[in-house]
């Protein structure tokens, strides 16, 4: 498959005066080369204007132009979220994807297969096959909220292996994007109440270590490619139409909370989404903690959607996640702990690394997650006989 | 501000804890119950502070000389709540899961290098026991925030308690001698400032 950006006329030239339009002219050839090339060319003894003006036309050629976009978790809520925001800010973008179920919504050029985490060698041959320039690795499966906590567990493991296994092997790749998670910090006793991306990490649940996991995998894609990858740890992800067992626990009649009831904080879906397209375009390198404003707790939560909060500690909490599984919300332990030890990150600067500002806050999304579209009954007209 | 309004004010608070119209920060800082915490706190002691006038505007460590269960350095966080107009945080935390979540809500930080940190970037002033001064010393380089020593004054038996504060210290350098440099200023400044508060103590 031909790459949308290299020629190789454009790599042998370089100019002979130093006259802006002629440098411009170079830079933006070195541009749709290799935009790392001109990373390391800046700064050497061009002036500011012109190194603003070559980072300017650098981007757009980079949004304009035609990339190939590889999604994992294309079916889901966020996947085709992103995907519908990365049709619509990039127009000539080739966009490619799989997961276990179709898309949510529709979109209007992406392609999508659909093939199961366990399908390797299917996944690895698609991947190689479309050869990406930009992976966006959002196939990460939260414990209660699609799939149980083993099964949620092994496909962390089988398709983050062989997704960025395979990216790997992609010759054309510039840039990945992870979906983690606040999970990887820990809740454990004397960790922060809100920690920064420099925090060490140290995950005290199974949906942490799988997080931190395919962030260390990811790293490692960057590190032999030498290429870019951000890491985006979102807090958890809540929604009206989001799977999120967080979500559902506190849509139940009866919600549980623990007697401490701590602060957690949220993300909306939609900003998370914003901020996977923003990783995409920006190409930070890094990790960054997406994290709404605010805090809020079980029991206000659970007020605000005038549900009815009933304390629970220790067993009683967990007796309460049983029950509540039953009426079809099941608790996993990283909601549990959640739940018990609280969970808030400090939100990590997105205008500079991602131009970007999250639009809710976290009392936004609670209220969010309660707003249902009123029920309007539809009258079948009598066919006229 | 009328008599009604002043009345029926418990009541709305009340009703805003039950309806769940409450805030809370991602340090889990619950202004409204922090307040009220507060006027608790005052009524249990009486506390006059001497040298607050000299505190520079914006967020400072205050590292007070000593504090049995914490109850020392919480009635120098609540005396110096009312005294500034930016929040004031106590680290003494007991990170137990019941308690600790209750201690966030009405302003208690973790005695750690991170958390006070976090609390002096988001423009609070903290109230720190004189065993933590490491942790004081490297959030006032990082932060480059000034460090007030502070002497407390108190007896089981009296109602009265007296803060008075000392000279502020800071450093423009870092590394570990500027930390070491900055910690002997600010033990032999808590030296003086004690002295002399027990001197006020004793006339009183």
């Amino acid at each position: 498959m031909a790459c949308g950006w290299s020629t190789s006329e454009t790599v042998a030239y370089k100019p002979a005066v130093s006259r802006p339009v002629t440098t411009i002219a170079w830079y933006l050839a070195r541009v749709v080369d290799s935009p790392g090339c001109v990373r390391r060319q800046l700064g050497r003894s061009r002036t500011r204007q012109e190194i603003a003006c070559v980072k300017r036309i650098g981007r757009w050629v980079r949004t304009v132009g035609a990339m190939r976009l590889w999604v994992t978790g294309m079916g889901g809520e966020l996947g085709t979220r992103v995907v519908q925001l990365l049709e619509e800010a990039h127009p000539r973008a080739e966009i490619m994807g799989t997961d276990i179920d179709p898309p949510r919504r529709r979109l209007r050029r992406a392609q999508f297969l659909r093939i199961h985490p366990d399908e390797r060698e299917r996944l690895v041959t698609a991947i190689v096959g479309f050869d990406p320039q930009v992976m966006v690795h959002l196939g990460i499966y939260e414990p209660g909220a699609r799939a149980s906590d083993a099964s949620a567990h092994r496909r962390n493991e089988v398709g983050s292996a062989a997704v960025l296994g395979a990216a790997l092997e992609c010759p054309s790749l510039e840039h990945v994007v992870v979906r983690s998670g606040i999970e990887v910090y820990g809740r454990r006793r004397g960790s922060p109440q809100q920690p920064s991306v420099d925090c060490p990490l140290d995950p005290t649940c199974q949906f942490g270590r799988d997080q931190l996991a395919i962030e260390q995998l990811a790293e490692h894609v960057g590190r032999e490619r030498a290429i870019s990858v951000t890491r985006l740890r979102f807090a958890p992800l809540v929604g009206p139409h989001f799977p999120s067992p967080l979500g559902r626990v506190l849509r139940l009649a009866a919600v549980p909370f623990h007697v401490g009831d701590p602060a957690f904080s949220l993300v909306h879906t939609e900003d998370a989404c914003r901020s996977v397209v923003g990783a995409v375009e920006q190409r930070f390198d890094g990790a960054l903690n997406v994290v709404a404003n605010g805090a809020t707790t079980a029991f206000q939560a659970a007020r605000l959607g005038n549900r009815l909060a009933l304390p629970a500690v220790g067993i009683g909490l967990r007796a309460a996640g049983g029950l509540a599984g039953l009426a079809g919300a099941p608790v996993p332990a990283h909601l549990i702990e959640l739940l018990r030890r609280g969970r808030c990150a400090l939100p990590s600067d997105l205008v500079a690394a991602l131009g970007i500002t999250l639009e809710h806050d976290t009392t936004d999304v609670v209220k969010a997650l309660y707003e249902w579209a009123t029920v309007v009954p539809i009258t079948v007209g009598v066919r006229a006989a | 501000m009328t008599v009604t309004s002043v009345a029926l004010a418990p009541v709305k608070a009340a009703r805003r804890r039950i309806d769940g119209g409450f805030s809370i920060d991602a340090s889990g800082y619950d202004q409204e119950l922090a307040r009220w915490a507060c006027r608790l706190g005052q009524v249990g002691w009486s506390t006059v502070v001497y040298g607050a006038a000299d505190l520079a505007d914006g967020p400072v460590i205050v590292v007070v000389n000593r504090s049995v269960f914490g109850a020392e350095t919480l009635t120098c966080a609540i005396a110096l709540a009312d005294e500034r107009s930016e929040g004031v945080r106590c680290a003494e935390l007991v990170d137990v899961p019941l308690i600790d979540s209750w201690q966030r809500r009405i302003g208690f930080v973790s005695p750690s290098d991170a958390e006070v940190s976090v609390a002096l970037r988001s423009g609070v002033s903290v109230v720190i026991e004189m065993r933590h001064l490491a942790c004081a010393v490297n959030a006032s380089i990082a932060q480059r925030v000034p460090l007030v020593p502070a002497a407390v004054m108190s007896s089981v038996v009296r109602r009265r308690r007296t803060v008075r504060l000392g000279a502020a210290q800071l450093t423009n350098s870092s590394g570990p001698l500027a930390a070491a440099r900055l910690r002997d200023a600010v033990t032999a400044e808590l030296e003086r400032t004690s002295l002399a508060a027990r001197a006020t103590w004793r006339l009183t």
